[in-house]
């Protein structure tokens, strides 16, 4: 019986070829499309987990609070590991530090070979790496290879860079000039799948060749540069631990002679696989991701492999007279219904089989390009994972039951009296739930549609967005307590010496970037006792002259003034709206009160305002702001963490081999890096941009597979009427009146489904919007999306229809009425 | 074998009550060979397919095997439709997209009858009716004539013990029509199989051995030859 199922349903997709292709070709694009979204969700929700211990694996994090300011950091101090080990010997089996020197770029020198490289994934581990997470050597030991001060373990990829064929093991590697490591092993290279890159480990102990034994850095409990990941024991509950860890906060930071006054701190533990999506703490070893944006990816999914089903729904149950015949003789012989049903649902198992191979074929072609657009490598090897092939059959079955189930209850139904009659097979109730299913898919599609162009829009007001300050021609470089920090003044005159640089200046936060600073920053008009945050942004002079700030009353900071540093404020318009003021010059004078981190007051009075601006991201609203002037190096140090320098528009070439030649003259121990404000202004809206790209290939994708149905439906009705086409045209009706009466219909369902996606999108687009403070003006322009992607659906719809309705009114009349 | 009593079949439309059969009362007995007269629209097909358990009457009672069909549920008209009861159609009726072969085969693979006897019970049939050669022929390749075999060797591939006709002679030449009474005959005589056929003429009428008259959907004469 089950050869004779295949063969009538292979006959049948055979003998309706044009149909079977549509059929086939929407679910495969369809399924194609789900399954790469689900690779990509998979890959980002697989982070970490190829340690074989990943679920016993957690990294300490800590959160130090004062009054003025929350600091949640991904680092902890030197000892904690070893202390925790000490503590808990019974809940943690192995503890393991990282550290990188809290530096980006290490300088590796193969001396033999005169070859030097930068690496930016390079860490100091304790000899317990290898035993916690899951990382091959290809040579050496993994309890030998990093007992040893001084030794270096490499990647693969490394080991043919520095060394070529030579085998590197017992090679030296120089670091920074400063130690002669010895390489003790290769590494298989690090999976990306995990939150952190690694391609260079050095045994934790070969720190004491860079730091002298009399330092005691290593005692320091208020310095966290180390991230400090723990092996539980079997069976042990993270939060058991964490309950306990109190006792180390109170015995160990809190009993630190230096630790401050009012700061607490709390210690906790994150699983390892949930750092990628879900953490966004100080000092991640690479930028995480999140998860919000894989729940709208998979509900794509979702909408994309509906509206492919409702297409093999819909061809199935409008092609259902040409099986009626079967069903009924299948009765009379003695089928159940239940037969009926199991092999009709066969038919769409075996249609999606079909569907998931290409399906699979099409993932293959395009996964290169898909990876693209999101930015992550991916790949799919079937083999893998052994539950991939049952998976992806289990995905057959479960769309073959979700798009087969009512095709097949439908035709099964049939009986055999009708038939023999040959009355009305074709239900009016089959037709009104097909015209509801092409209403949805439509619908669906131009909620993507108009999704997509909302998107599009808003990136693109963000990006034209005047920011309040000129984001050109400047060029930011880290000098967060670098040398340059120390030598700042002689480095600025260096720097300006050249005619193509306009103005320096140093910056507490990255102006316009999302992360800026809240301190306890008082008006003296709302009173002493008052004790809210506000924003305060900490500059050396020439703030204005590099952004060109617009100064609204007063001056800005100068350098004839040499109390500035000590006693002048800077506002914004927001601030002046905030103390009630109307004039800008008013607010002149006005004081404040600052309560720096290292303990006092400090009275600053209102020396300028200046126009609003956007400090932070345009996914902030702008807040009352203060501006303080720092002077001097050690205040330098505790605020300034970057140099930001307007270069003269043009070729930015000579500028900036310029400012690389005086970085090397001032701070020879660390690379040069820079990077242009609007790169990393734009590196802020880069998820939204990943979105926009993946949301207009995803509602291409969706019109192309609605179209495809909608061309299978229009083929069908064409052909039931194809008589009364004749008909009409015998007497006289015109190629337009035929092409009419063929797309009435369907350009009804699709107005109404644009009538229902409307109101829906307008939610959604509204609920979106208001992540972002600065928004396109919706009032005006949706309304014009909405027509636009309407009349555009409206189109292609009538486009694809058209086809057949031409076709069919071209047909000779005779023909087609002597055909029937 | 059959006993109908006061059977009503109507249609209900708006404030009307169409009759299609009304007041039949019938007997047929095991081994009867039955044909079934009257106008195009007199309810005659609409009567076999209440006896084949394809329709259900509105009205009345019907015994199949002193058995209430009403009290029978979907799952025993099915068995009965797989051992008992083979059907003959004036449209043939054969499944477009199988072969002459797999139509004949389709009975017995509801019967859960096995490969190799499968095989030897199509090959007989085809030998019987001739046909052997046509046998990976798809229907639309056959002429009228030879679809209608098929059609009824597909009928009798299950050994029925009762045959239900609809015009099965109406679209061929009387020499096909003849071919297909003479193997009713043959198996009613020899097998003792029960015939009820439904035909518009007295010569393939008179292969049976009593014929019921039906005209607005009550029977007229019932078994005019015997009383001639
Ligand atoms: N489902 C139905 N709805 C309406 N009328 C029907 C239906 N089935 C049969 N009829 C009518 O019942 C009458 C008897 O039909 P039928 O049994 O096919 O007659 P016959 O086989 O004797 O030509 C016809 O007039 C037909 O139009
Ligand atoms: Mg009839």
């Amino acid at each position: 019986m089950f050869k004779n199922y295949i063969k009538i349903a292979i006959r049948n997709l055979l003998k309706n070829k044009a149909y079977s292709l549509i059929n086939i070709l929407g679910l495969s694009i369809g399924l194609a499309t789900s399954l790469l979204i689900l690779l990509y969700v998979v890959n980002e929700w697989s982070y970490d987990l190829f340690h074989s211990k990943s679920e016993r694996l957690f990294r300490v994090v800590q959160t130090m609070e004062s009054e003025t300011n929350v600091e949640e950091d991904a680092t902890t101090p030197f000892l904690l590991g070893p202390v925790l080990d000490a503590e808990f010997p019974d809940l943690i089996e192995k503890s393991v530090r990282f550290y990188n020197l809290q530096e980006n770029s290490h300088t590796f020198r193969n001396k033999q070979k005169g070859v030097s490289f930068k690496e930016s994934n390079f860490y100091f581990v304790d000899s317990t790496f290898f035993s916690v997470f899951s990382a091959e050597l290809l040579r050496g030991s993994p309890t030998e290879v990093l007992k040893n001060p001084g030794s270096l373990v490499i990647s693969e990829e490394l080991s043919e860079k520095y060394f070529g064929n030579e085998d590197p093991v017992g090679k030296i590697l120089n670091y920074k000039g400063v130690i002669d490591f010895t390489v003790t092993g290769v590494m298989k290279p690090w999976p990306d799948r995990s939150h952190m890159e690694v391609d260079l480990i050095a045994s934790f102990s070969s720190l004491n060749q860079i730091y002298s034994a009399d330092q005691e850095y290593d005692q320091n409990w208020l310095w966290n540069p180390i991230w400090t990941y723990l092996l539980l024991e079997e069976g042990i509950d993270a939060t058991d631990l964490e309950a306990q860890l109190s006792a180390v906060e109170e015995n160990y930071f809190y009993a630190y002679s230096g630790w401050p006054v009012g700061e607490t701190i709390s210690l906790s533990l994150q699983p390892i696989s949930d750092i990628h999506l879900y953490s966004d703490l100080n000092q991640e070893m690479e930028v995480n991701s999140s998860d919000l944006y894989l729940y709208i990816l998979l509900v794509v999914a979702g909408f994309i492999l509906i509206i492919a089903c409702i297409n093999f729904m819909n061809l199935s149950t409008a092609r259902s007279l040409e099986r009626s015949r079967e069903v009924g003789m299948r009765k009379v012989l003695g089928g159940y219904r239940k037969q009926l049903f199991y092999q009709f649902i066969g038919e769409s198992f075996l249609i999606c089989l079909i569907a998931i191979v290409i399906g699979l074929l099409l993932v293959f072609a395009s996964l290169p390009y898909f990876g693209e657009m999101v930015g992550i490598e991916l790949s799919l090897n079937l083999f893998s994972h052994f539950a991939i092939i049952p998976g992806l059959l289990l995905l057959t079955v479960f769309v073959g039951l979700f798009a087969g189930s009512y095709p097949a209850i439908y035709l099964s139904s049939f009986e055999p009296v009708d038939v023999l009659k040959g009355s009305a097979v074709q239900g009016k109730k089959s037709a009104l739930f097909r015209k509801m299913l092409v209403t949805f898919q439509f619908t669906l599609s131009i909620v993507l549609i108009i999704g997509t162009a909302v998107i599009y829009k808003q990136i693109q007001f963000i990006q034209n967005k005047d920011l309040g300050f000129d984001e050109s021609s400047v060029v930011l470089l880290p000098t967060k307590q670098n040398l340059v920090a120390w030598e700042f003044e002689t480095f600025k005159e260096k720097v300006l010496s050249f005619s193509q640089i306009e103005s320096i200046t140093g910056l507490s936060k990255i102006i316009g970037s999302e992360k800026q600073e809240n301190y306890h920053v008082v008006p003296e008009k709302f009173g002493e006792s008052n004790d809210e945050l506000n924003l305060a942004f900490h500059t050396t002079h020439d703030l204005v002259e590099t952004f060109d700030l617009k100064l609204i009353a007063g001056r800005s900071f100068s350098k004839d003034f040499a109390t500035d540093a000590e006693q002048a404020v800077l506002i914004n318009r927001k601030m002046l709206e905030k103390l009630e003021l109307n004039n800008p010059d008013e607010a002149l004078g006005e004081v404040f009160y600052f309560y720096p981190k290292d303990g006092g007051r400090k009275a600053k009075s209102v020396i300028g305002v200046l126009e609003d601006f956007n400090y932070a991201s345009l996914k902030k609203e702008i807040e009352p702001l203060t501006i303080s002037l720092v002077e001097g190096t050690i205040p330098f140090l505790g605020y300034i963490e970057h140099t930001a320098v307007e270069i003269a528009p043009g070729n930015p070439k000579e500028a900036l081999a310029h400012i690389e030649k005086v970085w090397k003259e001032v701070n020879p121990i660390d690379p040069f890096e820079f990077q242009f404000l609007d790169d990393r202004l734009a590196q802020i809206y880069e998820t939204e941009k990943t979105m926009s790209t993946l949301s207009l290939a995803f509602s291409i994708l969706c019109i192309l597979i609605a179209s495809l149905g909608l061309l299978g439906l229009a083929s069908y009705s064409a052909q039931l009427k194809e008589k009364e086409i004749g008909i009409r045209k015998s007497l006289g009706a015109s190629v337009t009146d035929i092409v009419k009466l063929l797309s009435k219909d369907f350009l009804t369902l699709i107005a109404i489904a644009n009538l229902i996606a409307w109101p829906l999108t307008y939610i959604i687009a509204q609920n979106w919007l208001e992540n972002f403070p600065y928004r396109f003006d919706i009032t005006f322009t949706l309304p014009i999306i909405f027509i636009g992607s309407g009349i555009f659906i409206m189109i292609i719809a009538l486009a694809t229809i058209s086809y057949h309705a031409l076709k069919a009114a071209l047909v000779n009349p005779v023909d087609a009425i002597q055909n029937n | 074998m059959i006993k109908l009593r006061n059977i009503d079949r109507y249609i209900d439309k708006r404030l009307q009550r169409n009759f299609i059969l009304k007041g039949i009362d019938l007997d047929i007995a095991e081994g009867d060979f039955i044909s079934i007269m009257g106008p195009s629209g007199a309810g005659k097909s609409t009567l076999l397919n209440i006896i084949g358990f394809l329709d259900d009457a509105n009205e009345g009672e019907y015994y199949f095997l002193d058995e209430p069909v009403h009290g029978l549920n979907e799952k025993q008209k099915s068995e009965y439709h797989r051992s008992y009861i083979g059907f003959v159609f004036q449209a043939y009726h054969l499944i477009d997209e199988l072969t002459v072969y797999e139509n004949i085969e389709m009975p017995l693979l509801y019967r859960k009858v096995k490969g190799s006897q499968r095989k030897s019970m199509v090959a007989d049939m085809l030998d019987r009716f001739n046909i052997v050669a046509k046998k990976d022929l798809f229907p639309n390749q056959l002429s009228g004539g030879q679809q209608q075999l098929v059609g009824v060797a597909r009928a009798l591939i299950g050994s029925p013990k009762l045959i239900l006709a609809d015009e099965p002679t109406g679209n061929l030449h009387s020499d096909q029509s003849k071919e297909i009474m003479e193997t009713f005959k043959k198996l009613n005589k020899e097998d003792g199989v029960t015939i009820i056929q439904v035909t518009h003429s007295d010569e393939m009428a008179s292969y049976g051995d009593r014929i019921i008259n039906l005209q607005d959907g009550a029977v007229t004469e019932n078994n005019p030859y015997e009383e001639e």
